[in-house]
């Protein structure tokens, strides 16, 4: 043990015996939370302002979105699944 | 997973011969850098392992109080924790970690005393026949258990000022940074806090006063 040759050395080094050691615990579990909180936040926070901002409004203009943006689609448009019988180039297509 | 042993050193917190940081005691910049390149939690459980103690006394001796304490060592290492990467390598790690628990713990004590200052502004100012400088050696050959009890009495900003001079070591140029003042205004603050100390010992122990 270090020698303390002055009182208030003394009593920090009493002090410093008496830490808590559930401390540790309580710090490192908290700090844990914080770290999982962040990367929480930088994994989905980008994804949900962009969501928010389509829904407060924003427009997305790829082609992809026209069925989410709310648009009736043109019929030239549909998928091919949704071809009316008749119409559709595929042989049997509509049966 | 990364064992550091504590250290009751306030510099660098690790040996001298270990500068480069492979060995199993790596310095507190070391530690600080591979924590903010891997986010590997167990670094910083090493810096608390190395300076709790530390921060834990310092709580308690301006706090005056073990349970406040240790609400103020969690928060004060998790403050660490959210701003280490704002950590600059301008001051040793421990300079950094010390002035955030004085900080945080004068901040503590204003909010709960409700005071706007610690140290008043009149105290370089009078320089009258009744300052008489009390021997350090008074203070520092006092039974651990009796300073204990005088500090306790003491008012906050004497007890805090006589911490940083001697279990600190901090110098006065060092003090009168960190409150602001002059160096003249903290001697005299010293200067006085001693002599409170002197009196309250007295008033506790007057059947075994301090020889000076």
């Amino acid at each position: 043990m270090e020698e303390h040759n002055n009182s208030f050395k003394q009593l920090e080094a009493m002090w410093e015996a008496g830490l808590p050691p559930e401390l540790e615990r309580r710090v490192s579990s908290q700090a844990t939370n914080f770290s999982v909180f962040g990367r929480v936040v930088e994994l989905f926070m980008p994804n949900a302002l962009q969501t928010v901002a389509h829904l407060i409004g924003g427009d997305n203009s790829s082609p992809d979105d026209t069925f989410s943006s709310g648009r009736r689609p043109a019929p030239d448009e549909w998928p091919d699944w949704r071809t009316p019988p008749g119409r559709g180039s595929t042989p049997g297509a509509g049966r | 997973m990364t064992e550091v042993k504590s250290s009751s050193h306030s510099g660098s917190g690790a040996s001298a011969g270990n500068k480069s940081g492979s060995g199993p005691n790596p310095p507190d910049n070391v530690l600080i850098a591979r924590y903010l390149q891997e986010q590997n939690p167990e670094y910083f459980t090493t810096l608390y392992r190395r300076y709790a103690g530390k921060v834990f006394a310092k709580c308690i001796s301006m706090l005056a109080d073990e349970a406040s304490a240790r609400d103020a060592v969690q928060d004060i290492f998790i403050k660490v924790y959210l701003n280490l990467s704002r950590f600059s390598e301008q001051s040793s790690f421990s300079t950094w970690l010390y002035s955030i628990t004085y900080n945080f713990c004068i901040d503590l004590i204003r909010k709960k005393k409700k005071i706007p200052v610690l140290l008043s502004d009149d105290i370089g100012r009078i320089g009258d026949n009744m300052d008489v400088d009390i021997p350090d050696s008074v203070l520092l050959e006092m039974k651990h258990d009796r300073l204990e009890k005088v500090l306790a009495k003491m008012h906050e900003g004497d007890r805090i000022i006589l911490l940083m001079k001697y279990m600190d070591d901090m110098s006065i140029k060092e003090i009168a940074d960190f409150f602001q003042k002059t160096e003249s205004a903290i001697k005299m603050q010293i200067m006085r806090a001693k002599q409170k100390a002197q009196g309250i010992y007295e008033e506790l122990y007057a059947s075994d006063p301090i020889e000076s």
